[in-house]
């Protein structure tokens, strides 16, 4: 059989090249001449993403910004084991507009518009299908793959590699997160908290990168984020870039397996498959920050309801409206008591967590967490009667746990058991950690693997059966999926305060980089952990990272104990309606505005040389708006100004080295 | 004619013989064709011929990875912000675990190699005697930014040539060891100051004792700090000799002089731990040690230097005070100076610890590159507010440039804690150029761990012998 396909794939390749002969165009020679273009223009044509295929039967993709290159040519295609994808005939190519709009729970803004084109071409080879999916959006591209069999039929087939290639612009600069194992003596583990440095995009070799990854074209304000989105659910790893040893130090990168999670061939995927998206955010620094272009791909995608759905009562299927999911403040003692060098207290002290209780229900904070320990000696009664204290003054309780050691190693039966036992005890929601593998018992579920990408699913959807919410620690990157499980509201992934000693050029490129493609959990503090960042900057950065779920992490008493700043962190948005990016540069700092109902909050973050931004308050609307400014006072406080504006009006705010400062604007009466 | 030919081709057969195995020559290295390394590119200059850089990208990997991390990192950002669009340094981190040999793998496969390396000082013999680094010649003869060794403490300068005659294969940055915190409360309350020899030391702790009703010396014997900075201290404070610098072997128990310096070095912390009035406990958990001094329980804390920060910040979040007030009034800097030495001599305020340098990767050739990382370690070890930013993260300046410097000079930190922590760089310690430092510190650490875990010192002989004769087996071994 193999050699009747092989005898066929070479009569079938002098015919595309007699083929490609015949469609030449005039110079040049005949074979490098393209078969065949698309070009898929985004609906206002700034992006322009040209697909080909080349003499040599090659697929390519190429992509435009407003004339300029942002991707030079790159190859597209996956190789499997069972078929030849090299070998094909274009079975169809249809382009159609996709346009619509979706409400977020969580997000950058509470509703959101998607418009774009797109290509869906059909490449027939042997006993498959493989469709790409080129789409341009005004504010990127993104693409996608899918294998079908031609027969119509379910299977698995093994993936030697995907191939698709970023080919980064010669002088390109990038803003790289390096793969690097947190635990090398064990093995290859990867929690997505390291810094992102700057790197010229020829200066890469043997690095490999982590996404998202964002890039800038030598000369031009044109950036370019590439990251995967609709990852899970896909039934594929998560992927990394890496120049393959051909083209080492040329920046063109090419996707790769997750280095973590590679204990085992990890490479059988069923079918029919559609890959996660691989989309590149491309515009102006506004465009990047402001964009939501890794959930937009969704589409007008609806929340996950279980198979069983139809047979379901009306009140077990209101469940999967999702309106339980309320975002919320979070209080969070682990990291100053029992992380801390301080006063240490475990997490199973329930004075200290009721501490934390009252002090959510002063702040009118929506939830608190018990983190990891807080089951040790548990007593179930007592453990109960907190939960009643809780609720009793409108607090919800999340409960810590370690995704795989908890559960069996993934075991989906112990999942279910205990997700039971905890809600029967009246708890809220999980924060699960721990998913980089470090505790994995057996070859699967390391890192990005396909069994951990599935365990994500499993989690996501049992917690959503029950009514939870999830904050993901020790976690992958965001890939949107909270376009599918809303109750997964808050996420790791972030070089944040658990680090301690975090500095704030870390937290600039987080800012541009990290918090683009979802929610964030940084744990702001009031008082700094370390000299790297001030207390202004960490008061902005309760403001400045989306998260359904911010976890306030100091001492109850600092909130609550300083005049100055107690309303504001009462006032601090988990849901917002919109978000604005106003002004800043990698490496340096970064300002946006947040509305959430008729609260406005401005926060700024600076880097390690001084700056001034300008706040441009016309976003204001009309009327005339109290702000009360909080900025750092050069000796580890803040001051507080107040004073009226209207849209008319603008503030120059100095931020001091590793500062930072946060404006409450509220709408006069 | 004949015999003259035959001593030529002899001498030059055991001058690629030298080079092959990384033998060191005089004059110029190797020579030119000894040089493992090479040099590409043309320098951009001006047109007075001085160096200028655009866009020239750094690989640097540092060893360092504690809290002194972030420090480190924002120290390099500063660096690029400063030279935007002339300099860009990338720095990634490897632990001390895994450095030698993962950057070693790196550098020799080319693979991910860095430009320039951030690693203790030990190390570097090895990297040089398997050509792995390069000198800095070259940049700064093209740079014209150039090192002179007497601008850095004598006690770390003299460890740059790695042996290669008018080479400079190192530049030191700093030092580190174990340091000493000491609650001014407690010493005040005791009506005492800080101890200026051991007796002091002993009379001062017992009376903190009687006082306290417990150890007042916080330390973890099982801080692997303790036996690879702690441990050599008092040998050192003791006078002993660490090697032979031509064999590498030890000679700790055959000589009847070291011998003694090692009993009397193990006797010393051996006293502290297990005398009639315990100062000091054994296997005290880091943690509980560190919560002993919060909450005014010791009267000294013996911790490693880049915790300053956290230890201050602590003090104060438990003591529900302010940083500042910590620092003025409750939280001292002090050294290991002196509270070893069983009697007094030069080496009683010796400290030992490891040493921060900078070292070019053999992978490094382009020329503006070399001149590149010339002018970072000129900025980082030459640069005032930058030798106080580091001193900040814990670790005092090797430069005299930066320590004479304002910046440093007028640091909160470094007035009340990093001049306190090293009296003088005169008297710091480090290992120096043993290519078997591995193997050295292995049986330091064993005969560490060994002799302090036990009031009896009846085995110390057989200890000091057992691991004197492991270390130079596994030399005997190497050189087989």
């Amino acid at each position: 059989m193999k050699k009747i396909k092989m005898t066929a794939a070479l009569l079938l390749s002098a015919c595309f090249a007699l083929g490609a002969a015949g469609c030449d165009r005039g110079n040049g020679n005949a074979a490098s001449e393209d078969r065949q273009t698309w070009t898929v223009a985004s609906p206002d044509g700034s992006i322009q993403t040209e697909v080909g295929i080349d003499g040599n039967g090659e697929l390519y993709y190429t992509v435009e910004k407003d004339g300029l290159t942002v991707l030079d040519r790159s190859s597209l295609g996956f190789t499997i084991e069972e078929d030849d994808f090299n070998l094909f005939t274009v079975k169809s190519a249809k382009t159609s507009r996709v346009t619509g709009s979706y409400k977020n729970i969580t997000g950058k803004h509470s509703e959101v518009a998607y418009d774009c084109n797109e290509l869906a071409l059909t490449l027939e080879a042997w006993d498959f299908y493989l469709d790409v999916y080129v789409r341009s959006y005004d504010d990127g591209y993104a693409f996608r793959y899918g294998i079908r069999a031609i027969d119509g039929g379910e299977g698995t087939v093994t993936v030697v590699s995907e191939d698709t290639e970023f080919a980064v612009p010669q002088g390109s600069s990038m803003w790289v997160q390096e793969y690097s194992s947190i635990n090398p003596s064990k093995g290859e583990f990867f929690s997505y908290e390291s810094n992102f440095t700057r790197r010229q995009s020829t200066n890469n070799a043997g690095v490999t990168v982590s996404m998202p990854v964002l890039y800038k074209l030598k000369g031009e304000e044109v950036y370019s984020l590439v990251t995967e989105s609709d990852l899970i659910g896909s039934g594929f790893y998560g992927s990394y870039l890496k120049e393959s040893d051909e083209n080492s130090g040329t920046g063109i990168f090419q996707t790769v397996h997750s280095p973590a999670g590679v204990a085992y061939p990890d490479n059988v995927i069923s079918y029919p498959f559609e890959s996660p998206w691989r989309v590149g955010i491309t515009g102006s620094l506004d465009t990047i920050a402001e964009s939501e272009l890794v959930e937009k791909v969704y589409d007008d995608a609806e929340y996950w309801k279980p198979d069983d759905y139809d047979s379901l009562s009306e009140e077990e299927k209101a469940i999967y409206n999702y309106d339980w999911v309320e975002p919320g403040v979070v209080a969070w003692n682990w990291l100053i008591y029992t992380n801390g060098h301080g006063d240490k207290k475990p997490q199973n002290d329930f004075n200290l967590q009721r501490e934390y209780v009252d002090l959510a229900a002063e702040m009118g904070w929506e939830y608190t967490i018990l983190d990891g320990g807080w089951n040790v000696d548990l007593k179930v009664d007592n453990f109960i009667d907190f939960v009643d204290y809780a609720h009793g003054k409108g607090v919800k309780v999340i409960v810590w746990c370690n995704a795989l050691t908890d559960f069996g190693n993934g075991n989906a039966n112990v999942l279910r058991t205990k997700l039971d036992m905890w809600k029967s005890y009246g708890v809220d929601g999980i924060k699960i950690d721990f998913f980089d593998g470090q505790n994995a018992i057996n070859p699967t579920h390391q890192g990005e693997d396909i069994e951990t990408i599935k365990w994500y699913e499993t989690i996501y959807q049992e917690t959503a059966k029950r009514q939870m919410v999830v904050n993901v620690h020790g976690s992958n990157k965001p890939t949107g999926e909270r376009r599918i499980y809303p109750n997964v509201i808050n996420r790791e992934a972030i070089r944040g305060n658990e680090n301690v000693s975090v500095g704030s050029t870390s937290t600039i490129n987080s800012l541009f980089i990290r918090a683009t493609v979802g929610p964030t959990d940084f744990t702001p503090v009031v008082t700094p952990l370390s000299t790297g960042i001030t207390m202004g900057q960490q008061m902005a950065l309760a403001v400045l990272f989306e998260s359904g779920m911010p976890s306030m992490a100091d001492y109850s008493n600092t909130y609550l104990n300083n005049p100055r700043t107690i309303d504001f962190y009462k006032a601090i948005p988990s849901a917002r309606d919109e978000t604005l990016y106003l002004d800043g540069e990698l490496d340096g700092y970064y300002c946006a505005a947040v509305r959430a109902g008729d609260d406005w909050f401005v926060a700024g973050a600076n880097s390690i040389v001084e700056n001034m931004v300008t706040v441009d308050f016309s976003f204001l609307g009309e009327g005339t708006f109290e702000v009360e400014l909080f900025n750092d006072d050069g000796n580890g406080s803040v001051t507080r100004r107040k004073f009226e504006v209207t849209a008319d009006n603008s503030e120059t705010v100095t931020m001091i080295a590793n500062g930072g400062f946060a404006m409450r604007i509220q709408k006069k009466a | 004619m004949k015999k003259k030919l035959i001593c030529i081709i002899l001498a030059l057969t055991c001058a690629l013989t030298l080079a092959a195995c990384g033998g060191r020559g005089s004059g110029n290295g190797n020579g030119p064709s000894g040089e493992w390394w090479e040099t590409t590119g043309t320098l951009n200059t001006d047109e007075n011929g001085k160096v200028v850089f655009e866009d020239v990208e750094i690989r640097l990997t540092s060893v360092v990875t504690g809290e002194d991390e972030e420090p480190l990192r924002q120290m390099v950002s500063l660096f690029n912000a400063e030279h935007n669009g002339e300099i860009n340094v990338i720095i990634d981190t490897v632990g001390q675990a895994s450095f030698e040999t993962s950057v070693a793998q790196r550098i020799t496969n080319n693979s991910n190699a860095p430009d320039l390396i951030m690693s203790h000082q030990k190390g570097h013999q090895s990297f040089a005697d398997n050509r792995l680094i390069q000198p800095f010649d070259e940049g700064m003869e093209a740079s014209g930014i150039t090192f002179d060794m007497n601008d850095y403490a004598p006690g770390l300068a003299q460890y740059t040539s790695l042996g290669f005659e008018d080479r400079l294969f190192g530049v030191p940055v700093d030092a580190q060891s174990l340091i000493v915190f000491y609650n001014k409360d407690i010493l005040n309350d005791l009506g005492e100051t800080l101890p200026e020899n051991r007796q002091e030391l002993i009379a001062l702790c017992e009376k903190a004792a009687a006082e306290l009703k417990t150890e007042p010396i916080a330390w973890s014997t099982s801080l692997d700090f303790f036996t690879l900075y702690l441990f050599p201290t008092a040998l050192a404070q003791n006078g002993a000799t660490f090697y032979d610098s031509q064999t590498y072997k030890a000679d700790w128990y055959s000589n009847e002089t070291n011998r003694a310096a090692f009993k009397n070095a193990i006797k010393s912390i051996r006293e502290m731990i297990y005398g009639d009035t315990p100062i000091a406990r054994h296997a005290e958990p880091k943690s509980g040690n560190l919560t002993r001094f919060l909450s005014n329980q010791a009267l000294f804390y013996v911790a490693e230097p880049w915790t300053l920060n956290s230890v201050i910040n602590a003090y104060a979040a438990q003591n529900k005070i302010s940083r500042e007030m910590a620092i003025s009034d409750y939280v001292g800097g002090t050294s290991l100076a002196g509270w070893f030495a069983m009697s007094e001599s030069e080496n009683a305020n010796k400290i030992f610890g490891d040493s921060h340098f900078f070292a070019v990767s053999r992978t490094c050739t382009d020329i503006n590159k070399k001149a590149a990382i010339c002018e970072f370690v000129r900025w980082f070890t030459q640069t005032g507010s930058v030798g106080a930013n580091w001193a900040e993260a814990g670790h005092i300046s090797a430069s005299k440039i930066v320590t004479a410097s304002e910046d440093y000079v007028a640091n909160e930190l470094v007035t009340n804690y990093i001049k306190n922590f090293y009296p003088s760089l005169d008297d710091f310690v480090c290992i120096g150029n043993t290519p078997f430092y591995s193997a050295w510190t292995s049986s330091i650490s064993s005969l560490a761990v060994s002799t302090t875990s036990t009031s009896d010192g009846s085995g110390d002989d057989t200890y000091i012998k057992t691991a004197q004769d492991t270390l130079n087996n596994t030399i005997d071994f190497a050189n087989m």
